[in-house]
């Protein structure tokens, strides 16, 4: 009978501890800081941006750009691989698999996230442990990365710097633009990846970064015709004759270079692999558009016509 | 089901006099979830004292403690870690315990819902909820909050229902179940799912593959009150309801027909069995994800300790599958903070080893009876 009595205490703490924490208590905005327009259209209050917590490569160069490097108390793995200024900060994990308390113990006072990070609840915990939470869009364009330094910039109490950094945006991309007034050709550019635990490799369709670099770099990407990343098959590629290959830098290594390359589905008999035309470029252009996109699309630009080299 | 249905919360723990060890064990597997439990309460990337923790609870209470806290711990506390400490509790109870009742159910020790596949039916069906839902439009992530809480559970419910029924259909042969069958039938279904996965992560927006990849891998991560409170009936129900089957179960070991001379309902007790489990894995699998291992090894360790009679291993495994889950996650969520280790990886470093431990160790114990 003892284990009657035992099972019905511990359901009774049980059901004690569920009230004590049904009702959350609403975290009271103290004071209302800046206010910003996050990716859901929600205005954001943000009191302090003194320890900032960085999920997304763009979200985490965008701060090290506006000389805010300094309060960043935390980022996420891939940033903490390709923002030289994170390299030595605590890592929270990568961008689909964070841990609301693992943040929160960094005492952040400013969480910048993309919209499609996971567990989704995570933002949620996130605002009811009282810190502030600013979701960007996982949108690329030129547009949209200058939008993003904006946002940034205006809830980190940088404004002018914000304009600054966004103007040379405008100012890398108008070079680009001249350059490539000089092209003679509009290569057809088929990116291939192969990630580290990848038996295969993939090419990118539309609605991707490297979409939208290949276009403002002056080139065609031949896969028009679906979304996001697919696997490779001999035939497709063949039709779609690129002329150059683009990769980049780990995955060309990773691939065994040239030779290697050329034994990918399809590839040798496409023009770019009868001419060995294979470009590439540091793995920091497609990590999510940030503020050195302008940088990124005059360097690939300049590989994929060599022609326009001042 | 005939056996008289004893009116007693776990009728498993209130043991016949003479078998102190197994009281004993019970009494141990109490006490270890508490400490457990407390343990995983305690410990996190934020620190939070005792004395803290106290003050928290106390002042949602209204009670007011000397002890100071910041808001930052409150709201770890009690928004993140106490839900995440009581999902894991009731989601290892319900695997733990529904491991045992299938095993049970199939007089066999590898039916555990992972292996033969109705833990992978649960999120097949969950994912194409998700599929379907965009495909209609009606996109589950911008339907109210409360409905999506529900659909996936009840979709996950329907997909674990109905493939117990598929794979308990398949390899049941004249009341015998047929072993090679059970096991091909869930590398069928495992299969299935994982092409299914596949084939909608080719087409998936970025949304739908975060879903996948979370149903995927598993985590207690997203765990909050609300989803503790749609998940608790789900999981409570057939935690409580499997002890009082296990009389029927204990006489479907000597085989069905048997049973059925000895006055047990077995067709009304299978039904039973297959609905319980599929409410505890389908809902578990809805909210946690594929967390593999818990029930495969639970129900072993208990068999091992306590023997073959399911008074004792049913309540035993869901205690026991409760204080391994908690303890698992506890790990997880604390040696790379703050980041965080899948719980599948720790679960199947624990479990898959510890199996293989128990089929070395005695090899005259047969895996296949």
């Amino acid at each position: 009978m003892k284990w009657k009595l035992a099972s019905r205490s511990l359901i009774a703490a049980l059901c004690l501890l569920c009230l004590a924490g049904c009702r959350p208590a609403p975290d009271a905005d103290k004071q209302r800081g800046v206010a910003v327009t996050d990716a859901g259209g929600q205005k954001v209050s943000v009191a302090d941006s003194s320890r900032v917590v960085s999920v997304g490569t763009a979200n985490t160069e965008t701060v090290a750009a506006l000389g805010a490097a300094s309060r960043l108390v935390g980022v996420d793995n891939t940033s903490g691989e390709y923002v030289s200024e994170a390299k030595d900060l605590p890592k929270v994990g990568t961008r689909t698999a964070l841990n609301a308390e693992g943040i929160i113990s960094l005492r952040p006072t400013l969480v910048v996230v993309t919209s499609d990070v996971g567990p989704p609840q995570v933002i949620e915990q996130l605002k009811a442990g009282g810190v502030a939470v600013l979701t960007l869009p996982a949108d690329y364009s030129v547009e949209a990365v200058k939008g993003k330094v904006r946002t940034i910039a205006r809830t980190l109490g940088l404004d002018a710097k914000g304009e600054e950094v966004a103007a040379s945006i405008d100012r890398d991309v108008e070079e680009v633009k001249r350059l490539l007034s000089r092209a003679q050709s509009k290569p057809k550019v088929m990116f291939v990846g192969r990630g580290p635990n990848m038996p295969n490799a993939t090419t990118s369709g539309a609605g991707t970064t490297i979409d939208e670099m290949i276009r403002l770099a002056g080139g065609v990407n031949p896969f028009d015709d679906f979304q996001g990343f697919r696997e490779m098959t001999d035939e497709a590629v063949v039709r779609a004759a690129p002329e150059v290959i683009l990769m980049t830098e780990k995955s060309f290594e990773r691939s065994g270079g040239v030779e290697g390359v050329l034994k990918f589905p399809g590839v040798a008999l496409t023009p770019a692999g009868k001419n060995r035309r294979v470009v590439a470029v540091s793995d920091e252009y497609f990590q999510g558009f940030g503020p050195g996109v302008g940088r990124a699309v005059r360097g690939l630009a300049l590989k994929l016509h060599p022609e326009i080299q001042d | 089901m005939t056996a008289p249905a004893a009116p007693r919360l776990f009728p498993g723990l209130s043991l016949a006099p003479g078998r102190p060890r197994a009281r004993l064990l019970l009494a141990f597997l109490c006490a270890l979830l508490v400490v457990v439990a407390l343990l995983a309460v305690d410990k996190g990337a934020v620190e939070i004292s005792v004395a803290q923790q106290f003050s928290i609870v106390a002042g949602k209470l209204g009670f007011r403690l000397p002890w100071h806290f910041t808001v930052e711990q409150e709201a770890t506390l009690l928004n993140i870690r106490l839900p995440r400490v009581l999902t894991g509790l009731l989601v290892g109870a319900g695997l733990g315990a529904s491991g045992a009742a299938l095993q049970g159910l199939f007089r066999n020790p590898l039916a555990d819902p992972g292996l033969v596949g109705v833990s992978s039916g649960a999120a097949l069906a969950a994912t194409a909820t998700v599929v379907i839902g965009d495909a209609l439009s009606l996109s589950l992530f911008k339907l109210p909050a409360i409905f999506q809480l529900f659909a996936f559970p009840a979709a996950a419910f329907a997909g674990a229902l109905v493939t117990s029924l598929l794979v308990h259909r398949l390899a049941t042969i004249a009341g015998q179940t047929v072993v090679a069958t059970l096991l091909l039938a869930g590398v069928a279904v495992n299969a299935l799912a994982q092409a299914v996965s596949g084939f909608v992560t080719f087409y998936a927006t970025d949304a739908q593959i975060r879903s996948l990849t979370f149903w995927k891998l598993g985590s207690l991560g997203g765990a909050s009150w609300i989803s503790l409170g749609v998940l608790a009936p789900f999981i409570l129900v057939p935690v409580v309801i499997f002890p009082r089957l296990a009389r029927s179960l204990n006489a479907m070991l000597l085989g069905e027909s048997e049973a059925g001379h000895l006055g047990v309902n077995v067709e009304r007790v299978k039904k039973e069995i297959v609905v319980l489990v599929s409410l505890a894995v389908g809902a578990s699998v809805a909210f946690t994800g594929l967390i593999g291992f818990v029930g495969l090894v639970v129900p072993h360790l208990l068999r091992l300790l306590v023997g073959p009679d399911h008074r004792k291993v049913l309540p035993g495994a869901s205690l026991l599958g409760a204080s391994l889950l908690v303890g698992a996650d506890l790990v997880a969520r604390t040696v790379a903070a703050p980041a965080e280790l899948p719980i599948g990886v720790l679960t199947a470093i624990i479990g898959a080893p510890f199996f293989l431990w128990l089929l070395l160790r005695d090899r005259k114990w047969r895996v296949i009876h």
